[in-house]
């Protein structure tokens, strides 16, 4: 069974994908750790009591709802911009630099500036998420050629990998900053300020409608950068905003949730399987695919380790990476 | 309170002069052995002079005169501060061979000329030790390891009581007797305390999780048991925690409720109230939230604060 | 083919420095030794302590520091030509992380970081390697198939391997990070035997499918104009390449980055016709060793995982030879 490329069937194919992401939403509202009842639940949204209920339902359940629905769209949106901007199926939005840079600005905030509110880390994670993309980008875009896909991808890697380093070495020198980064290098959903949510979305619609601007151009661009050219596409113009779309998508993800691996990398292969190499396409159903696999991982996470509850970035690749090896094998896997 | 404090430190350092200055070999040149909480003799020709020590252990000897010349495990915090693991410990006169976990350097401990490793255990592991090199430390010094968990904090007290008795410390020094005294009229407050039947919670907590701590395990837990007092035993089996939901956060009713104080497993009380069902909890409405001092070293200098501050927590706390 | 004596000569600078630091990993170190003493301590002459620190200490461990670098150096080269992509480390094929899981979950049940944890990485690293061929494997086997099939283990990997550092305790956690960083920290000779057997016969192995990596590396159809068995290819650099990296993982975690970034360098030092498999590995011998030296004198009140430095002192390298190689 495969989607064909009319445009009708693409359509239908981002309908039910939105559907499955609604039914997630709502189970992601209705299940939890203690089983409360759907009349419960119900009566505890529309007419709040003030009692533990009401805490489980609009403390707990209602925010992390929002942010597995916001980070999930932005990594999805963020990892089809990466894998399209360097053409390397390996790329993640960490490849920028930026888990790297959010996780050190957060570790060097807990660990020398004492910073504990959650919401003293979003602003250093975001920091540092901004500075490590520009970093990368301005040693890719040394030389003949400005920001070619390989030198994307290796400079990342190298910023990263330096970056991963002195995050680590400061962590090894100081259990305590270990032990809380442990818990938020893991990547939850759960447990984060709603408050922050609000204070990122604008960043998130920024960056979706950068990406949206830019993918026509992407198309362009995947048939090689003298075609694109001759497309009348303003290669470095594209780039730059590429990144910058980037940085504010997974920047601000990372900032709220911690980085949340997997998603960003996977997601994007598996909208190309179903609606092809199309960027606008792959684009769309990211969006709409990366939240819905994030709060099924989310609801999962809840529920098989009752009374206990597992970490999201954990549940996630479990459940996601079967499906991916299988649309691995069963499509010729487009090279990008 | 600093006073008696005071006047006991300088009892502590003549006491330690006494066990450093005494010559190689004072004990009579017989030999040293020790029978170790895994069962293994650790002997010596003569009574060990030059103990390497982890942090907690080199702490609960400290407080009995022993000065280990190195230690190893966490001992700063990032802001300069020391850690509770650390005690009376002054990290300027010993050397430090690894604060990290895995991270034991096995060259600097030679260099010490060490002839007797002390560590704590829990479970059967020799915790900070390295596996591989273990032949090659023993071949210079035998290893001794206290095991913590399990049993209750007098036992380990006394555990370290011994092991300094043999090591050449004066079990009855007076300050000695002196900080014991004062442990026992403490565990017999917080025994009178305890009468009131308070149920005590005592958690780690993160943003994520919570952490209810398993009575049986923590050995300051278990004695605050044995002293009495109603401390809420979670169904986490022979681990040290069971790990909650924050849905869960009222699963187990309780009057008092104990925060882990340390950083590194714990966030601050601010952020603890800033989750709905944390905030909710009714003793944590009635203001019944204080501190555990967890990883605190076995003495009785280190443990009679902490006895004494949970009388002061059950005192000022009603049933919720 | 004027890379020619250009990589003879590179090679040979290279052994050098990685003579000169290995001879500096056994002087140099906490325990305060002179010159003739460490030379007359290798020929078992000396102080009792003494003769430990260099025969038991610091020589098996500057051994395991030169042996993994040639291993991850020659391990990495291999993966990036067969997936024909410069990040296809071994680290996103699946075998690190299969070794981790492996490793950890050894930790974890209470094997200690002993030989047991080495064994059970060798595993591992086979293990999930295997699982990926045969689920990529489909009449044949595509580079970037084995690629992106290695991406969702290694991402499975990771999650048990997360999901058992939380399960554990404090302190086991904070071991297992410093095994998942990469360290050479108590290495006995206990670790040596058969990560030397495995570098004694599979670098060579490597060495002689090189004719065969330069043909895959120009493409699929090049290569079977060029005569190459591509299927068999495949599976056997696939092979030598975790062989490699898993013996090397199992010895001393999983040193960051090293495979990653030693082709990379070696490439840009030699400027090759083809693979520089040599030069990788000696670049990667240098690397560890001098990372390690690095992490065991920087701090006076304990010791950096090496794994922790190879990231600081490599990546640059790399960085500036990118910057530089594109002007």
């Amino acid at each position: 069974m495969t989607w064909g490329s009319a445009l009708t069937s693409r359509r239908i194919g981002l309908l039910l994908a939105l559907a499955g992401l609604a039914a997630c939403a709502l189970l992601s509202i209705m299940v939890g750790s203690r089983w409360l009842g759907v009349g419960a639940v119900l009566d505890a949204l529309l007419h709040p009591a003030g009692d533990q209920t009401e805490a489980i339902v609009w403390g707990l359940r209602v925010p992390r709802t929002g942010f597995g629905l916001a980070v999930g769209a932005a990594l999805g949106m963020a990892g089809a911009l990466m894998q399209g901007l360097t053409r390397n199926p390996l790329a993640d939005p960490g490849l920028l630099g930026v888990s790297a840079g959010a996780s050190l600005a957060v570790v060097l905030a807990t660990g020398f500036l004492g910073v504990t509110s959650l919401s003293g880390y979003i602003w250093f994670a975001f920091a540092g998420a901004a500075v490590a993309a520009v970093v990368v980008f301005l040693l890719a875009a040394r030389g003949v050629g400005g920001a070619t896909p390989t030198k994307l991808a290796l400079a990342g890697a190298g910023v990263t990998a330096m970056i991963g380093s002195l995050t680590t070495s400061v962590l090894l020198a100081d259990a305590a900053t270990l032990d809380r980064y442990r818990f938020w290098s893991v990547g939850a959903l759960s447990g984060q300020d709603p408050a922050t949510l609000l204070q990122v979305l604008p960043f998130l619609a920024v960056g979706a409608l950068l990406a949206a601007m830019i993918s026509p151009g992407m198309n362009a661009l995947s048939l090689g950068e003298d075609a694109a050219r001759g497309l009348g596409q303003r290669i470095g113009l594209i780039r730059v905003a590429g990144v910058v779309a980037i940085t504010l998508l997974a920047g601000a993800g990372v900032a709220v949730c911690g980085p949340i691996a997997f998603v960003g990398l996977v997601v994007p292969h598996l909208a190309r399987a179903i609606c092809g190499p199309d960027h606008r396409w792959v684009l769309a159903y990211s969006a709409v695919l990366a939240p819905a696999l994030l709060l099924a991982a989310d609801v999962l996470g809840r529920l098989v380790a009752h009374p206990d509850e597992l970490h999201v970035g954990i549940v996630v690749a479990a459940l996601g990476a079967p499906f991916f090896i299988a649309f691995v094998r069963r499509s010729r896997v487009a090279e990008l | 309170m600093s006073t008696t404090r005071r006047a006991f430190l300088g009892g502590m350092g003549l006491l330690a002069l006494g066990a450093c200055g005494s010559p190689r070999g004072a004990a009579g040149g017989t030999a040293w052995e020790f029978t170790d909480d895994r069962g293994r003799k650790a002997g010596r020709p003569a009574r060990p002079q030059r103990v390497v020590a982890q942090i907690t252990a080199a702490a609960a000897l400290w407080d009995l005169g022993i000065r280990p010349v190195g230690v190893f495990g966490p001992q700063k915090r990032p802001d300069g501060s020391n850690e509770v693991m650390i005690g009376n410990v002054d990290l300027s006169t010993t050397q430090s061979v690894g604060i990290t976990y895995g991270e034991f350097n096995v060259d600097k401990f030679l260099s010490l000329r060490p002839d007797l490793l002390v560590t704590v255990m829990y479970g059967d592991e020799l915790w900070y030790v390295p596996k591989e090199p273990t032949p090659t430390i023993e071949s210079v010094a035998p290893i001794v390891g206290i095991r913590l968990n399990g049993r209750s904090a007098r036992t380990n007290i006394e555990a370290f009581v011994k092991l300094a008795g043999d090591l050449g410390a004066d079990p009855n020094a007076p300050a000695v007797v002196e900080a014991r005294a004062d442990f026992d009229r403490a565990a017999e407050s917080l025994s009178a305390a305890a009468k009131s039947g308070l149920k005590v919670l005592i958690v780690s907590a993160n943003k994520d999780k919570l952490y209810i701590a398993t009575p049986t395990y923590h050995g300051d837990l278990k004695f605050f048991q044995e002293l009495g007092v109603d401390v809420v035993v979670p169904n986490a089996g022979k681990d040290a925690f069971e790990s909650l939901s924050w849905e869960q956060a009222d699963r187990y009713p309780a009057d008092v409720i104990l925060v882990d104080s340390r950083a590194a497993t714990s966030i601050p009380r601010a952020g603890l109230n800033a989750i709905p069902t944390w905030s909710r909890h009714p003793a944590v409405k009635a203001g019944q939230v204080f501190e555990w001092a967890a990883e605190t070293p076995y003495s009785y200098n280190r443990f009679a604060p902490v006895l004494r501050s949970l009388t002061e927590a059950l005192g000022k706390s009603h049933r919720v | 083919m004027t890379a020619r004596p250009r990589t003879i000569v590179a090679c040979f600078l290279l052994g050098a420095s990685a003579f000169l630091l290995l001879c500096l990993e056994i002087t140099i170190g906490d325990f305060p030794l002179t010159v003739p003493e460490v030379a007359a301590g290798l020929f078992g002459s000396g102080d009792p302590a003494a003769l430990l620190v260099i025969n038991e200490i610091r020589l098996p461990r500057a051994l395991v520091g030169l042996l993994i670098g040639i291993a991850f150096g020659v391990g990495g080269l291999l993966f990036q030509a067969l997936a024909r992509n410069p990040l296809a480390s071994p680290d996103v094929i699946g075998v690190t992380d299969g070794a981790n899981t492996f490793a950890v979950a050894t930790l974890l049940a209470g094997a200690g970081t002993g030989l047991g944890m080495s064994t059970m990485a060798v595993l591992g690293g086979f293990t999930v390697s295997a699982i990926v061929v045969g689920l990529s494997w489909k009449q044949g086997t595509t580079g970037i198939r084995i690629v992106l099939v290695g991406i969702g283990m290694a991402a499975l990997c990771g999650s048990i391997t997360d999901y058992l550092l939380l399960k554990s305790g404090a302190f086991q956690a904070q071991q297992a990070v410093v095994w998942l960083t990469g360290s050479l920290s108590g290495r006995t000779w206990g670790s040596v035997p058969a990560l030397a057997v495995a570098v004694a016969l599979l670098v060579p192995a490597a060495l002689a499918l090189g004719k065969w990596l330069a043909g895959l590396e120009l493409g699929e159809d090049t290569a079977r104009g060029l005569g190459v068995p591509v299927q068999g290819a495949r599976l056997a650099i696939m092979a030598v390449g975790v062989g490699l990296v898993s013996f090397a993982t199992a010895a001393a975690g999983p040193v960051a980055f090293v495979a990653l970034l030693a082709p990379q360098i070696a490439r840009r030092l030699v400027h090759p016709s083809v693979p520089p498999l040599m030069t990788s590995g000696l670049v990667g011998a240098v690397v560890v060793l001098a990372a390690d030296l690095v992490a065991r004198t920087l701090l006076s009140s304990g010791e950096l995982p090496v794994g922790v430095v190879t990231g600081v002192v490599g990546a640059p390298v790399l960085l500036w030879l990118l910057a530089r190689s594109f002007r």
